[in-house]
């Protein structure tokens, strides 16, 4: 779930333990002084957690004690010049048990292996403890420094300004941090900043930056028809750096084009285009809605009623569902009298975002690749397009006379939205509410797409006899295995394919397919009384009707993959109508939505 | 990444004790490197989602699958297993029952008789709810009612007793045929292949030793919850410490009278199984303390007993056991499966252990059995000598161990089933039976975002969540011994309300009742026959129809135990129906009908299982239409493309019947849809509206009675003082937007006045009337406001002036109008399903329909699941 991000869980307490020779495991420092004490951690109780065997040496250790997590990561170092061979420290973060330490953890796996490699390499907390028993008799780091080693222990804690101070640097090899410093610092700024940078000596700092953890990308199931919408303004923070998917793909997400869409617009790869989504997803900049279209169903879900409860969400709607009060769409007619403007519902969405374009024949800018489909009569789409484009502008900052729908209005139309019921049906009915409250639909449907107090209801194709689905299969085998050969054939003459039980069916396919004149199918588009054949003075529209031999594979795939009316628009690039008419002549088929 | 996909990241189980010579593993599974376990799990993982995709999820068929696998000897192991199971949650409820009769009136009805057979077992049969019903279901908190609680208990369980010495008894006959169990065991061979199988002295890849160390905190950190981790590798577990004195189970000194009254333990004390409620950790954890501190009714005189009988050394040396379950979690969903492992599993099964353990020192005998057949294996046997493969070699020895080891045998149980996310039905010595499972969540109250959240096929998408009379059942255990608590007994707590009763609701049964009858009539084999509650549960299985409310059933019960009709006879249907719900063997519905609209499931993936359960469907269905055919149906389209039209609104499901004979195998078909997630139900919700008129009217009565002299007067001031707010008040919206104005809501609106001034008159104002809404007449004059609509989210805590309105609403409606509609007002909250409360509250559909005709200004349906 998008899940808000309520920053991170503090830390309770930070303290920094070793392993003293004569002394045992101990507490050397912690931050906020006196906190284990104060909130009865026993230290004794889980210091073989914390300085821990060998074994159990550079890992994250994480436990619970009580109300708290305790998260880890126990160093040992090993040299000879220790009094016991070996140095062990650890700097551990105490938490709220009830909390979600994972941000934390690489940052403090990350501290450990840094001071390792410190210790290693000039034993800088060794030696910041300032205490001869920790190294062997023969090995003090501090004999030949006699004079500084005086009286370390009633300087250490003016060592801070010492260690940073730039002139004590390049005074000596040896400078002495402070952990109590140290600790005191990342304690503070990771709590107050969530990132610290302090340096240690001039060519090691402690940098620390805690990010949340969020699902890998990869998780995310996304279909070439999903529909991306940003919700940030990534425009503003594109950089040339970006992946050049990523760049090319941007201005193209605008909550109408679907990913396919997207990918033939910017000339991508749909794969590549999907890995982007998936990292704008990651990221939380973009969400997944579905094509709008007015032969779409929608009906309220359970959480409609977050409507009513939720404060901020029917303002929020009132203010985003709104058409400026110089949109056009609102003075439209409800059907439109333009014949045959059957072909020009392939258009791009995009067409269609100069303000004037109403007339539709005119706009006959047909693109074969398009994905974007609408059932319905142009006019209303192109009214969604249309008011998707104007909002940002001019339009409203200028309009004072808008009245907001009421919420009332809102809710019983989000409440009248059914199942069964078709966006066009529903449009229709509430025609004159939609109208005189200037509503967007496309935005109002969005809106409540995205506050999921709608659902989309997704409708498939299922043939009734899915018989033919082994033809599909088998063609599908037939090409994979013929198509290098002679790919022109490919279909046809998959000589070695037995269709005993298909035969008849796939014969009658067949004849369908390749011999599906322009005539016929106008007929038939005339019997479904949907539309005149005037389009079909169009030139595209013989494309339109004869499928090639990769569609019609792509085609029966689809239904045997049980995939939605709307991948198998945008797959093929055609509209919904089509499709449905295609499907038939296959055989009876029926639509399931859900 | 796939949280409500099931799996369990359970790595394997080791058990660790301590004793006066250091800690040791005693045991641990699978002895196989952590990588292999992972990768062989993940496979299962897969199976486990198919096989819930056929809509299993019950156990059923997991135990024919089993039972097919096991020889003819071991089934009787395992049925008697299961037997025990499918018995207890019955038999709790009849013995705790009887004990609260008895002691209520001493005369009453005696626990012994009508339930004689049944009361043999309620020692143990409880003892399992305890531990089942993991942390969250509280007992009685406080001393005092501990105290009172403990009273009542010692004269109710009396008769305990013998049933404890029984038990005890039949303890030291089951101790021969061990040999048996052996062979009711399937080790899993994998784990012993060559190349994943590792060294019995190293556990998950660390060494024997070491893991014993950690996992032996100090005795701070013990009867808590242990969590350590490891990198990526998470050991969790409950460790259990005695006490200074040897106790495993606290008991406090001023206790200590009462404690010897009640001898043998209180069952109705003992909560009874469940999920536990509400925000877990936390209540988790306090339960936890509660529970460890808790005045345990263990006798201290057979405890001393006990351990001087304890004839082995490790009786009295150990100090310390810790059942740890090694888990590897990936770290985006680690909170939540370490919780649900914990919740569901490890704390239930280390508590009943501690049980056993402090009676009969379970633990440590079964330890002791453990380390000397292990010694005996690796010194003595030449065959294990003899063995080459390392493989082979741990293979024998885990199979000694098994055969001789009952706590063995359990914890590589969970093991396996935890793996497969079944339900793992382990038995503690011999007569104590627990059930483990990780709940899957297969149900939904909103849709879930699938495309990045993947989830179940299948899943369920209900209002009526199965969860809550689940949970119901345990939240409902802290009043259980309260009389006034029973009403409220296993009902769903959600906003239903109380007397949401399961009764009124129908099962389904998520298997073939043929299926399920197998298992429970394999159980009843070596359970003496004439076994009740097992009786009962196979009744209830052969008769129930999904389209009859359970309350019809009550009759088996009646019948089988002879005994009139009582709250007691209904509280043991109510927990048949809780248990077969538990063992996934059936789901709970409201009775499906052919008046109801069902829709098809938003949550339904087509692609992944129409084509095999299409099949099925014709298969079972011959003489009925395709599934395509119902789907199409039930989705509103007609036959072919229908977007010319744009479809009708979802009908009832009566409308596909095409005669009178054919509705029954119309509604089979449906609840065959049900089962399988293909459909759901639409509900109908109502809230109250209040329009404008209603407002003024109420408005006019209140100034009659004099009683808005004051207010109009701070509205006149107001309204001067805030002018210049009030043209915007009533003009058209600036693109500033002045929210609250058109106020289509405005119930919503009190809470979030943007508007300073309002707000201020409103606690002015709130003195003398609770008025929401400012109605002064300067603005409902407006022409703009003649749409203003209020809707009461809350009738239930309406305030005086909503009061007012819904009063008058109803008032120039009939009698009967007006009684139903107040019976009912506080369901028209938009939350409450109608079909729901037409159930629980006997509504008949004619009179909501009437209600609804009479009332359809005011009252508005919203539709969903």
């Amino acid at each position: 779930m998008m899940s808000k991000f309520e920053g991170f869980v503090p830390i309770h307490t930070l303290f920094y333990t070793i392993f003293h020779p004569t002394e045992g495991s101990k507490v050397c420092y912690q931050f906020p002084p006196g906190n284990l004490q104060h909130y009865d951690i026993n230290f004794d109780a889980i210091k073989n957690y914390i300085i821990p065997k060998p074994q159990l040496c550079h890992r994250l250790l994480t436990m619970k004690y009580g109300n708290y997590r305790i998260v880890s990561y126990p160093v040992a170092v090993q040299s000879s010049s220790y009094a016991r061979n070996y140095f062990r420290f650890n700097f551990v973060f105490v938490f709220p048990y009830e909390c979600a330490t994972s941000p934390y953890e690489p940052a403090i796996t990350r501290l450990g292996k840094m001071f390792r490699v410190l210790e290693e390499q000039s034993q800088v907390l060794s030696r910041a403890e300032r205490d001869d028993s920790l190294f062997k008799g023969d090995k003090l780091p501090f004999d030949n420094n006699s004079a500084k080693n005086q009286a370390p222990l009633t300087h250490a804690l003016i060592s801070k300004t010492k260690s940073f101070s730039p002139d004590k640097k390049t005074e000596g090899d040896i400078h002495l941090i402070s952990v109590q410093d140290l600790i005191m610092r990342i304690y503070q700024d990771l709590n107050n900043y969530s990132e610290c940078l302090i340096p240690i000596d001039e060519g090691n700092a402690i940098d620390i930056k805690i990010f949340p953890l969020i699902n890998p990308p990869t998780s995310v199931h996304l279909s070439i028809e999903d529909v991306p919408m940003l919700v940030v303004k990534l425009k503003k923070i594109i950089d040339l750096n970006w992946d050049p998917t990523m760049v090319s793909i941007l201005p193209f997400i605008n909550g109408v084009n679907s990913i396919l869409n997207i990918a033939r617009l910017s000339d991508s790869d749909p794969e590549l285009v999907i890995e982007c989504i998936k990292h704008l997803i990651y990221y939380k900049c973009v969400i997944i809605t579905d094509i709008f279209q007015f032969s779409n169903i929608y009906a309220p879900s359970s959480l409609i009623n977050e409507f009513l409860t939720d404060p901020t969400m029917a303002y929020d709607c009132q203010e985003y569902v709104t058409l400026p009060k110089s949109s056009r769409l609102i003075h439209m007619p409800l059907q439109t009298s333009v014949p045959g403007s059957r072909n020009n519902k392939h258009k791009k969405s995009n067409s269609l975002s100069s303000t004037g374009v109403l007339s539709w024949q005119s706009n006959s800018q047909y693109s074969n690749n398009s994905s974007e489909f609408y059932s319905m009569s142009n006019k209303k789409r192109s009214e969604s397009s249309l008011s998707s484009e104007g909002t940002p502008g001019a339009g409203r900052s200028d309009d004072h006379t808008i009245y907001y729908p009421t919420r009332m209005v809102l809710f019983d139309l989000y409440r009248s939205l059914s199942q069964g019921i078709t966006l066009e049906k529903w449009y229709t009915t509430n025609f004159t509410t939609i109208r005189s409250n200037y509503i967007d639909v496309r935005k109002f449907i969005q809106f409540g797409t995205i506050k999921k107090i709608i659902y989309r209801v997704l409708s498939y194709p299922v043939l009734e006899k899915r018989r033919n689905s082994i033809i599909a299969k088998q063609m599908g085998k037939s090409k994979m295995a013929e198509k290098a050969p002679h790919s022109k054939n490919a279909f046809f003459s998959t000589s070695d394919i037995k269709f005993d039980d298909g035969d008849r069916l796939f014969n009658s396919l067949y004849a369908r397919f390749s011999k599906v004149s322009f005539e016929k199918r106008r007929e038939n588009a005339r019997e479904r009384k949907s539309f005149d054949a005037v389009g079909g003075t169009n030139g595209a529209d013989k494309e339109t009707m004869i499928l090639t031999k990769e569609e019609k594979l792509q085609l029966l795939g689809a239904l045997d993959n049980l995939e939605s009316f709307d991948k198998i628009c945008v797959q093929l690039g055609r509209s919904r109508v089509e499709i449905a008419n295609l499907i038939a002549d296959i055989g009876e088929y029926r639509v399931i939505n859900c | 990444m796939s949280e409500h996909l099931p799996n369990s990241y359970l790595v394997g189980i080791h058990l660790t004790i301590s004793t006066h010579s250091g800690p040791q593993v005693v045991y641990s599974y699978p002895p196989a490197r952590v990588g292999a376990i992972h990768s062989r799990k993940s496979s299962s993982d897969v199976l486990s989602r198919r096989k819930t995709l056929n809509r299993n999820g019950s156990a059923s068929k997991k135990g024919s699958k089993l039972q097919s696998q096991l020889s003819e000897a071991s089934r009787d192991v395992d049925t008697s297993i299961r037997s025990r199971t499918s018995m207890k949650s019955v038999k709790s409820e009849a013995s705790s029952i009887s004990s609260a009769s008895s002691r209520s009136s001493n005369s009453g009805l005696s626990s012994s008789d009508g339930l004689s057979e049944s009361e043999l077992s309620t020692d143990y049969a409880d003892e399992s709810f305890t531990s089942e019903s993991d942390t969250g279901s509280t007992t009685s908190s406080s001393d005092s009612e501990n105290e009172t609680d403990n009273a009542k208990i010692n004269s109710a369980s009396k008769n305990g007793i013998s049933i404890e010495n029984d038990n005890t008894l039949r303890n030291r006959l089951s101790g021969e045929g061990e040999d048996e169990h052996l062979r009711g065991f399937t080790l899993n061979d994998e784990f012993f292949l060559d190349e994943i199988f590792q060294d019995t002295n190293k556990v998950f890849g660390f060494d024997s030793e070491f893991v014993a160390e950690f996992c032996c905190p100090d005795r701070e950190l013990c009867n808590t919850k242990f969590e350590f981790t490891i990198d990526q590798l998470a050991f969790l577990g409950l460790p259990i410490h005695c006490d200074s004195k040897g106790k495993w189970r606290k008991s406090k000194h001023k206790r200590q009278f009462s404690r010897k009254l009640t001898n043998s333990t209180s069952h109705g004390n003992l909560s009874r199984k469940g999920h536990s409620v509400g925000s877990r950790r936390s209540k988790n954890e306090n339960d936890l303390e509660r529970r460890m501190t808790r005045v345990d009714t263990l006798e201290p005189d057979d405890e001393m007993i006990s351990s001087h009988i304890g004839k082995d050394n490790l009786d009295k040396n150990m100090n310390m056991f810790h059942v740890c379950f090694v888990m590897n979690p990936p770290l985006t969903e680690y909170n939540k499966r370490i919780d649900d492992m914990y919740q569901y599993v490890v704390a239930k099964l280390s508590l009943l252990l501690r049980y056993v353990q402090s009676k009969s020192n379970y633990v440590s005998e079964e330890c002791e059995i453990i380390l000397k057949e292990t010694e005996s294996v690796k010194k003595n046997s030449q065959f294990y000598q003899s063995i080459k493969s390392p493989g082979e070699r741990g293979k024998y020895l885990y199979q000694r161990i098994l055969s001789k080891s009952s706590l063995a045998r359990c914890l590589t149980k969970c093991v396996d089933q935890l793996h497969k996310n079944e339900i793992a039905c382990v038995e503690l010595g011999n007569d104590k039976v627990i059930s483990l499972q990780i709940p899957v969540n297969n149900e939904f109250q909103d849709i879930p975002n699938y495309k990045i959240h993947p989830i179940l096929p299948n899943s369920y998408l209900s209002t009526v969540l199965n969860n809550n009379f689940l949970e119901g059942c345990s939240y409902n255990d802290t009043q259980y011994l309260n009389a006034e608590g029973r009403k409220g007994f296993l009902g769903a707590t959600d906003n239903i309300g109380n007397d949401n009763d399961i009764l009124n609701y129908s099962l389904l049964l998520l298997d073939e009742p043929t299926q399920i009858l197998e298992t429970l009539e394999s159980s009843t084999q070596t359970v003496k026959t004439g076994d009740l509650n097992t009786l009962i549960l196979r009744q209830l299985v052969k008769q129930i129809k999904p389209t009859t409310p359970l309350i019809s059933y009550h009759d088996i019960i009646t019948s089988t135990l002879q005994l009139e009709s009582s709250e007691i006879t209904y509280d043991i249907l109510r927990s048949c129906a809780i248990h077969l719900i538990y063992w996934r063997y059936a789901r709970v519905i409201i009775p499906l009908s052919s008046k109801h609209i069902y829709i098809v499931s938003p949550l339904l993936s087509l692609d992944l299982c129409y084509s095999g359960d299409e099949k099925k469907f014709r298969e079972k269905f011959s003489s009925l239409p395709s599934l395509a055919y119902f789907l199409s149906r039930l989705s509103g389209s007609t036959s072919m493309e229908n977007a010319q039209n744009g479809g009708t609104h979802p009908r009832q499901f009566g409308a596909l019947i095409p005669s009178k004979e054919h509705k029954g195998a119309y509604l089979n078909a449906l609840s065959w849809l049900v089962r399988h997630g293909y459909v759901c139900q639409l509900l109908t919700f109502a809230l109250i509206r209040i329009d404008r008129k209603i407002k003024i009217a109420v408005e006019e009565d209140l100034e009659k009675e004099g009683y808005n002299r004051r207010k109009k007067e701070i509205a006149k001031r107001r309204r001067h003082r805030s002018i210049g707010n009030s043209d915007q008040d009533n003009n058209p919206l600036k693109k500033s937007g002045l929210r609250d104005q058109t106020s289509g809501i405005d119930n919503v609106m009190k809470n979030l006045q943007t508007d300073d001034d309002r707000k201020q008159f409103q606690t002015e104002e709130a003195a003398d009337s609770k008025d929401p809404y400012e109605s002064d007449h300067f603005e409902f004059d407006d022409p703009e406001f003649q749409n203003d609509y209020t809707i009461i989210l809350e009738p239930e805590r309406a305030t005086a002036l909503e009061k007012r309105w819904i009063y008058k609403c109803i008032h120039n409606q009939p009698h009967e109008i007006q009684i139903l509609f107040n019976k009912l007002l506080k369901f028209f909250n938009g939350k409450s399903p109608l079909e729901v409360i037409m159930l629980n509250k006997g509504v008949s559909r004619h009179e909501m329909k009437k209600l609804f005709v009479a009332l359809d200004r005011y009252l508005i349906k919203i539709h969903h699941w």
